[in-house]
């Protein structure tokens, strides 16, 4: 049973924790974070013991698993802690700032004897292994064309951190580098890139990547925390023997809408329980022995027991993050940028 | 001299229209919209396939002239021309020398240069020359306008849009005709909607083009990012990718994002999805209004209110030096910075 430390109880924080707590074959042991009440509610939702900071948890023999769940840029810092302390370390994606800093972890984890793993979930979502399985089998005949959207509101973390590009990358670092991970994974390496991209005061980022493929293959990424509607995620791929296409609004097995709250005599709503607005359809697709995030980490995990190689390598993440700094310096410079 | 019908463009109380050429498909679709509108009159039809005229004259009860010159001698008003890409330039000179109002389907011609002389042709002969962008006419894409035009978004910052179709095959492919494969054929529409929604005109094109889905000696894919004057940019992917079991022929899509909301347009969506036993085939059947109707029905207004169409040539053409930027770009490997020769 391996004893795992998460590192910060933000939203992935609190998915990969309950993901260890389903995998029955870990249990969180400690959840660290700065700001106690988060800390302590995240803790007590899975018998764990809850720290300000990391010393106990790396300092205990026990727990052999540290998953980083920070803001991107404290990956390095937190990973190399936790690696030098002798703990394997999952690290939420993007794995950090610059190539210097990715390959700095990888290099720490190497000499500390600890692996390592970037959490691009998105290789687990059982659509995109589907459409991949597709493109890889030779199904779809050649590839011509490949679509892929990623879009939501503009996310509001802990102190802002997203809307600083120093410390999150911004928009093609954060949120874009899913799809080109995807695009390395499904069709290999990178030959070039051009993208354009806009950022507003409101606050708004919005990037069109166009994307050529060592193989020929023309992609576009659109990434936008731009739309004001909910978080979804579409693609498109054409061959020459067909061509397969998703989206995640609308794949969507399962919705509620429940009846608005009677308003109250003195004109105030009455507490509807579900905590969900009335008349708004709140939709769900459920997954039981697919669902990424527990794959993701029972991946991981089998890594970290010397059973797997892992879907996800370090060096593919330090991959990614070249394609997501190329866009970011295409969408700075006007120019195409190379992909080495 | 001008009836009680207030024809003010034309010698009749009905505007009189001929057809150059049924090469291109959508001549079928005109043909039909002009016999339709009332006070209209599809009034001869010549084709250099004799055979492919006279089928058309006998199916639209019109007569069939042997050469565009015995049509263009008659009393039409008008001409809608759907001859194959490079011989548009050749059918709408002679259209310009006869006096007769020309719609003339897209792209404008395959050059530039062919583009501008047509331009200038019309306008020193006094007719007028309208393309045919039909989906300007499509009530979804008007109300994505007017949404525009009020500020509903905010300010429009980026378009993400697609014009995808199925690889047409016939004279499409051979480059002689055609000038270009899916680049040139699905750029020149979305190109034109962009620049009728930001008022804008392009002045930075990057591409990406190539064959990859068909045994053909042309373009079937690409993908195109435009920089307008203002700083908008948009992507499109013009690629001939939907595949024969694709439900429909494909699609004209923009994700229009603004600084306080976004416009996502899919301008084909009015549908039933229809599963049929008898095609072995799931199939979109439209229900929406029919475009062409609309772009036809602009025309023939135009030409008895002696007003421009609502995509003048001017418009083709500057839709056409996108296009032909994209291959250049596409060429060179880098982005291409757009001239506007006139």
């Amino acid at each position: 049973m391996h004893k795992v430390a998460i590192w910060g109880a933000g939203t992935m924080g609190r998915v990969h924790a309950g993901c260890y707590q389903r995998s029955e074959e870990a249990r969180v042991a400690y959840v660290i974070d700065q700001d106690p009440t988060k800390a302590q509610e995240l803790a007590a939702t899975c018998g764990a013991r809850a720290i300000g900071e990391p010393a106990a948890a790396l300092l205990d023999p026990e727990v052999d698993v540290v998953d980083v769940c920070l803001p991107t840029y404290l990956h390095r810092e937190a990973v190399e802690e936790a690696a030098r302390a002798g703990k394997h370390v999952l690290c939420e994606k993007p794995a950090a700032l610059s190539i210097d800093d990715a390959k700095a972890m990888l290099e720490t984890c190497r000499a500390c004897g600890v692996k390592l793993g970037v959490a691009h979930v998105v290789r687990y979502f059982p659509e995109y292994e589907t459409v991949h399985q597709m493109i890889t089998s030779g199904e779809l005949g050649q590839i011509g064309t490949v679509r892929l959207s990623r879009v939501g509101p503009f996310p509001r973390g802990w102190t802002d951190w997203y809307a600083d590009e120093t410390r999150s990358g911004g928009l093609l670092l954060d949120l874009s580098i899913h799809d080109f991970d995807f695009l390395r994974w499904c069709f290999g390496p990178v030959d070039h890139v051009y993208a354009r991209k806009a950022r507003n005061d409101r606050p708004l980022e919005y990037a069109l990547v166009v994307v050529r493929m060592k193989n020929g293959v023309i992609a576009h990424v659109e990434g936008s925390w731009a739309h004001p509607g909910p978080f979804s995620y579409k693609f498109e791929v054409c061959g020459s023997a067909g061509m397969v296409e998703y989206d995640s609004l609308k794949a969507r097995p399962l919705s509620v809408v429940t009846a608005p709250a009677p308003v109250s005599p003195r004109g105030g709503a009455s507490a509807a329980g579900s905590g969900t607005p009335g008349g708004v359809a709140v939709p769900e697709s459920p997954l039981k022995s697919r669902e990424p995030y527990l794959r993701e980490i029972r991946d991981f995990l089998a890594y970290v027991r010397g059973e797997s190689t892992p879907r996800v390598l370090p060096e593919d993440a330090v991959a990614a993050l070249e394609i997501s700094l190329a866009a970011t310096r295409s969408a700075l410079t006007g120019k195409v940028v190379s992909v080495s | 001299m001008t009836r009680a019908t207030g024809c003010r463009g034309c010698k009749h109380s009905e505007v009189r229209i001929g057809i150059v050429s049924f090469a291109h498909m959508h001549a079928y679709s005109y043909a039909r919209a002009v016999r339709s509108i009332p006070g209209a009159i599809l009034a001869g039809i010549t084709d250099d396939s004799e055979e492919r005229g006279l089928a058309a004259s006998r199916e639209f009860e019109a007569p069939y002239y042997r050469s565009i010159g015995d049509l263009l001698v008659t009393d039409i008003d008008a001409v809608i021309i759907c001859s194959e890409n490079a011989l548009h330039k050749e059918h709408v000179l002679a259209a310009a020398a006869a006096g007769k109002h020309v719609l003339c389907e897209k792209p404008i011609a395959t050059t530039l240069d062919d583009a501008s002389v047509m331009v200038n042709e019309c306008r020193d002969k006094g007719v007028e020359l309208g393309i045919a962008f039909p989906v300007r006419h499509a009530p979804p894409v008007v109300r994505a306008k007017q949404l525009i035009d009020e500020g509903k978004i905010g300010r429009i910052i980026a378009v993400s849009a697609t014009n995808h179709g199925r690889m047409p095959g016939g004279w499409f492919i051979d480059r002689a005709l055609s000038g270009g494969g899916a680049v040139l054929d699905h750029t020149v529409h979305v190109a034109d909607l962009l620049r009728w929604f930001l008022a804008d005109e392009a002045r930075r094109v990057y591409a990406e083009v190539d064959t990859r889905m068909h045994d053909i000696a042309i373009d079937d894919c690409g993908t195109l990012s435009i920089e307008f004057e203002k700083g908008v940019f948009a992507t499109l992917d013009p690629s001939w990718s939907r595949p024969k079991a694709y439900p429909t022929w494909g699609d004209v899509t923009m994700e229009i994002v603004g600084t306080s909301g976004v416009v996502s347009l899919d301008v084909f969506a009015q549908v039933l999805v229809h599963a049929s036993d008898a095609r072995n085939a799931v199939l979109y059947r439209p229900w929406g209004d029919d475009m062409d109707l609309a772009l036809v029905t602009d025309f023939v207004e135009s030409v008895r209110e002696g007003r421009s169409p609502a995509a003048s040539g001017f418009d083709g053409m500057r839709a056409l030096e996108i296009a032909l930027a994209a291959y250049e770009s596409a060429r060179r490997g880098e982005p291409v910075e757009l001239s506007h020769p006139i």
